[in-house]
């Protein structure tokens, strides 16, 4: 599979504990009260400065995987406080991911329409 | 704290990374030359200009972070009161690698109570290590009993009472000066008591004695305790750690100050000089673990790493300073001078060799005591503390009394 930002991607990334899994539920914090497609920028596309030994982890946005975990973000930086997190889901087709301490990190396919993958939306297309 | 340029955020290491959404949101970066710096994120106020809290932190304060003693509020905390933290703002669409970045000194006119967590959490795990953090209970030393060895290289049951005395001396004054400074830091004063020195026992094979701290009541803040346990663990970050760390914990974290260094260099010059090995013993308080530091033949260079520091603290300053008053006596036989100022008080001190050596040769020179004069004075403050030199010294340069 070819990924969403194959071009930009440093050897070895994603890391070789990386898995294409379906996972739900998942967390993410949104920008408005209803979740967009801006929501599913990374880092990179965001256009903020890394260090460049970072660069994979720059591509890669993250979700949580637990209430909590997103909760204690939202407590704790101003960025993330008053901010809504919206539950949904990721699946094997959409990209690889791993997960650390309730924190998962997903590099995305190309072509895949995270905003519908997310909202379950992806399977309601394919069962109708 | 010195300006921060695109490069030297490029050069760090992130060593830790403790919150994580989309990038790190709370690390700790090291630099080149090894300082320790924690990032915290705050929130984009414009478009790509991102603020952060930023600090230099020391190599303990990370310990006791990354060991869970430490919460993340009271690290934040304690930087803002110590005046340590500041906003750092990077703009992301800057290409300039030399730039300097836009750093300010968080104070009250400009605290966000926003940036700090709302709630106190401590770090749970780490994203560079990959480990889950755990406290790790720090247990001090028990200071009622500890044992004190020194040796000479034929391991001699004798010493030379002079030798004796003054290693117990100054073992007397550095716990002193250590309390000295754990009292300052927790509770904004010195202690109420001297910790005094009891020996309890003589050993045979080489020379070992057991003290006992006095007074010997519990104390509130386990001043005797934390005192015994910094002066090990000094010693024992004498042999093993760098300077940078060792200087920070004077300048960072104001965990010893520069009279505690002093006193600790006096004790371990008295070995290195005696040729002698010194050996601390003792049992942590609650789990009895047996500690011991030891400065022997293989640390004696890292004497050197005392003295470069109280070298690079010493000052010199030399300033011309004019004064007014009253010459109220002078000496030209002895080469001194009193005048009463104006402006800083009575000061005494000699001619220069120029005024001193016309005035020898040239009746013509006159001064009129006790009369007004308007004089230039050159004025030396000496804080010497590798030489153990402190003083002011007064040189008058230049001076003019009516007719």
């Amino acid at each position: 599979m070819v990924f969403k930002s194959q071009t930009d991607m440093p050897e070895s990334c994603p890391p070789s504990n990386a898995a294409p899994n379906n996972v739900e539920p998942v967390y993410r914090f949104i920008e408005n009260e209803t979740v967009g497609e801006i929501d599913f920028l990374n880092h990179k596309e965001r256009k903020k400065r890394y260090p460049s030994e970072k660069t994979c982890e720059a591509l890669a946005i993250s979700f949580f995987t637990t209430t909590r975990a997103a909760q204690r973000a939202g407590r704790n930086f101003k960025n993330l406080k008053g901010k809504i997190f919206a539950e949904g889901k990721i699946t094997s087709e959409c990209g690889i991911h791993n997960i650390e301490n309730g924190h998962l990190n997903l590099w995305l396919f190309q072509g895949v329409d995270m905003l519908k993958v997310f909202l379950g939306e992806e399977d309601r297309g394919e069962t109708n | 704290m010195k300006p921060i340029k695109y490069t030297d955020l490029e050069q760090s290491e992130i060593i830790h990374t403790f919150e994580y959404y989309d990038f790190p949101l709370f690390f700790i970066s090291k630099s080149p030359s090894n300082g320790l710096f924690l990032n915290y994120y705050v929130e984009e106020i414009e478009e790509n200009i991102d603020k952060w809290l930023f600090s230099r932190i020391t190599s303990k304060e990370l310990r006791n972070l990354v060991e869970v003693r430490l919460s993340v509020l009271d690290l934040l905390n304690l930087l803002f009161n110590k005046k340590r933290l500041y906003h750092l703002y990077i703009d992301s669409a800057l290409n300039h690698p030399n730039e300097e970045l836009n750093l300010e000194l968080v104070d009250a006119s400009n605290l966000d109570k926003e940036s700090f967590p709302e709630e106190d959490f401590f770090v749970e795990y780490d994203y560079v290590t990959k480990q889950n953090l755990v406290k790790v209970e720090q247990d001090i030393i028990d200071s009622s009993r500890f044992k004190m060895v020194l040796r000479d290289d034929r391991n001699s049951h004798d010493i030379s009472l002079d030798l004796f005395l003054e290693v117990l001396s100054n073992l007397k004054e550095s716990i002193n000066d250590i309390a000295y400074d754990i009292g300052s830091k927790l509770m904004g004063q010195k202690p109420t008591h001297e910790i005094n020195l009891r020996v309890h026992s003589l050993q045979p094979s080489s020379f070992g004695i057991w003290l006992i701290t006095e007074p010997m009541e519990p104390d509130l803040f386990e001043v005797p305790e934390k005192s015994l346990n910094n002066l090990f663990k000094l010693i024992d970050d004498i042999q093993h750690k760098s300077p940078i760390e060792i200087e920070e914990q004077i300048d960072i974290d104001e965990e010893y100050s520069i009279e505690t260094i002093k006193s600790v260099k006096n004790m371990l010059k008295d070995i290195v000089d005696n040729d002698f090995s010194l050996t601390l013993e003792a049992n942590t308080k609650v789990q009895m673990m047996p500690i011991e530091v030891k400065f022997d033949k293989a640390s004696y260079s890292k004497l050197d790493v005392l003295n470069k520091i109280l070298k690079d603290k010493s000052q010199k300053l030399t300033e011309e300073i004019d004064v007014e008053g009253v010459l109220t006596s002078i000496n030209t036989s002895y080469n001194k001078f009193r005048i009463s100022t104006t402006s800083i008080g009575e000061i005494g001190g000699k001619m220069s060799k120029e005024i001193f050596k016309e005035l020898k040769k040239d009746n013509n020179l006159q001064f009129r005591v006790p009369s007004s004069i308007k004089a230039t004075i050159k004025k030396e403050i000496v804080n010497d503390y590798l030489e153990e030199e402190y003083y002011e010294k007064y040189t008058l340069i230049h001076f003019e009394q009516p007719e």
